[in-house]
């Protein structure tokens, strides 16, 4: 009984700083610091209008400071307070266009044809290459489509955006509007997506064959089976194909006279 | 007047530049710039053809048609459906690829493109709301402030703060504006919807609320106005009686403020993190699931289904 009657006091004394007593600078004033500037004495007004306390004033929506220590103890906190994703997520604001494109490449490219190949077996490995290079061609006509088309259209729509009066003198006033710019960059972005479509499927699949036959014959060459082997052994004896070595000495008269008189070099040491 | 006399160095007359790294830093830099200055006439170009595609009425018409409307969802599975329909198409006419490997191929790329709409409409929503905390408590994060990033914090776990904070803000003028200002800012985007759903969810029996989600579909404007004035209204008036509405209104402003925070940072450190956060979640998480995850899983089945094709076909020859 002792404790909770201790506990409650507790609550409804932090409840109207929101914070034990000790801290008395840590207030609302801190808030507005960055948005205009407050002089001190509002901050002190605004405290000791938080610390007044009457009745009426008593609400028990505001949290005590142990449920804020209690969220950076946890994992995620820590994870999202870490140094190298903070250097990671500076990269990928600092280039986002080659950030995407080495990311989609490195997946499409890379990442998906091994996975894809990891799963073949001898029955279905012509299958799944089929399908790693659609993978690969497909990567690399989305990035090359990417630079020299979608990402010189989206520098333009910001243009537009952040100067209409320049841009569009009579549309000034209609892209001037957020909501009109908003639905009208994703119709042009969807709609040369769309247009596209048929040149871009075209070479990607185009490329396949290619791919297949530079790229991937040669990573993964086709395993015989033990029985083709047999059967290739078996004909090999059956219909032995001899190999001759170009230069025959003795017999090729025609290939060069020099040789006509020569019996080899071991013999006539004799 | 003063006679010099003549001496060659190679400095005044060099006969050939040599290759240190001063001169390739000049050719570095000199690329650079012809490229930045070739890129911007070139994206003026693309700015101005676009400004004058905007001011034709049938597109403004079609603007103004779309913008009232929820297509974005649709939009996008339609792009990602022709493609895959006209990838399926080129593979059928194509006579480089072999005839027996065109069936596994096209099942392959239909299959891919089934689960990308699937998962668009149903995956989707589920990954948002989970991202959008991470990202609340990333944002909350950077902020640099400790005593600010705690009342930030205290926010995030609990909506119902923005009482204290408005009771302090009826003494003190200047706190009164900005809350004004972050009121004036909200707009009920899909990012309060999914708010609103979530908080619906942790209270039950919350009426109001679903009516209003209801009551939206419903309403009609007249020409040439915003829906979006017409939902914000409403939004504001059934807040007073909801707490869900309470609540998704006063996350998003929290979420505006933190924006106002970073654009009143000199360092601009806040904006970039913000910024990048975006761009890597998008990656991170649907260019994986869709680029990745889907095709891999794609291929047995797509496999399996072409040899069972195949085995019908022999079986009936």
């Amino acid at each position: 009984m002792l404790n909770l009657q201790s506990n409650t006091v507790n609550i409804a004394s932090k409840q109207f700083t929101g914070l034990p007593k000790g801290a008395a600078d840590d207030s609302i004033s801190q808030f507005m610091l960055y948005h205009d500037s407050l002089n001190k004495k509002s901050f002190n007004q605004t405290d000791n209008f938080i610390s007044r306390k009457t009745a009426k004033n008593v609400s028990f929506g505001g949290l005590s400071l142990s449920e804020v220590n209690k969220v950076k103890q946890t994992r995620l906190w820590k994870f999202l307070n870490n140094k190298t994703l903070e250097k990671f997520i500076g990269m990928a604001d600092a280039s986002q266009t080659i950030f995407d494109a080495v990311f989609a490449l490195g997946i499409t490219c890379a990442l998906r044809p091994a996975a894809i190949m990891a799963q073949s077996n001898d029955k279905n490995r012509e299958k799944n290459k089929k399908a790693a290079s659609h993978s690969i061609s497909s990567g690399l006509i989305g990035y090359g489509f990417a630079i020299a088309l979608f990402s010189p259209i989206k520098k333009g729509l910001n243009k537009l955006k952040e100067h209409p009066e320049i841009f569009a003198k009579k549309a000034a006033k209609f892209i001037g509007s957020t909501k009109n710019a908003q639905t009208f960059t994703m119709l042009v972005n969807k709609s040369t997506e769309v247009l596209t479509a048929s040149i871009r499927s075209g070479i990607t699949i185009a490329l396949i064959p290619f791919i297949d036959k530079y790229l991937l014959n040669r990573i993964f060459q086709t395993k015989k089976t033990a029985e083709a082997q047999k059967t290739e052994t078996q004909n090999l004896l059956q219909n032995p194909i001899y190999k001759y070595s170009i230069i025959n000495f003795k017999n090729n008269a025609k290939a060069s006279k020099t040789f006509q008189n020569f019996t080899g070099g071991l013999e006539s040491w004799k | 007047m003063e006679i010099r006399p003549y001496t060659y160095t190679s400095q005044q007359r060099p006969a050939f530049k040599r290759l240190d790294a001063k001169t390739a830093k000049k050719v570095i830099d000199g690329t650079k710039q012809f490229t930045k200055t070739a890129g911007d006439k070139g994206t003026n170009a693309i700015a101005y053809a676009l400004g004058a595609l905007a001011s034709l009425k049938p597109v403004q018409n079609l603007v103004n048609y779309l913008k009232n409307k929820n297509y974005q969802e649709h939009l996008a599975a339609f792009v990602g459906c022709t493609l895959s329909g006209f990838y399926m198409l080129d593979t059928a006419r194509s006579k480089t690829i072999e005839k027996d490997q065109k069936m596994p191929l096209m099942i392959n790329q239909g299959a891919v493109c089934a689960m990308s709409t699937v998962g668009a409409y149903t995956l989707n929503h589920y990954l948002n709301r989970k991202i959008n905390h991470i990202a609340e408590l990333f944002h909350i994060s950077k902020i640099n402030d400790e005593k600010l990033q705690t009342k930030f914090l205290k926010f995030k776990q609990d909506p119902e703060y923005a009482s204290v904070i408005e009771r302090a803000a009826q003494t003190n003028p200047k706190l009164q504006s900005t809350i004004n200002t972050l009121k004036n800012q909200f707009e009920f985007t899909n990012n309060v919807k999914v708010y609103l759903k979530e908080e619906i969810k942790k209270q039950k029996g919350d009426n109001i609320a679903q009516n209003f989600l209801k009551e939206i579909k419903k309403i009609t404007v007249e020409n040439g106005k915003d829906k979006a004035d017409a939902v914000k209204v409403l939004y504001l008036q059934r807040m007073k009686n909801s707490k869900a509405m309470r609540a998704a209104f006063n996350r998003e402003c929290m979420n505006n403020a933190i924006k106002m925070l970073a654009n009143a940072d000199s360092t601009k450190k806040l904006t970039r993190m913000m910024n990048g956060f975006k761009t890597a979640q998008a990656l991170m998480v649907f260019a994986l699931i869709y680029r990745f995850v889907s095709p891999v899983i794609a291929t047995p089945i797509a496999n399996s289904i072409s040899e069972k094709l195949e085995n019908r076909k022999k079986a009936n020859k």
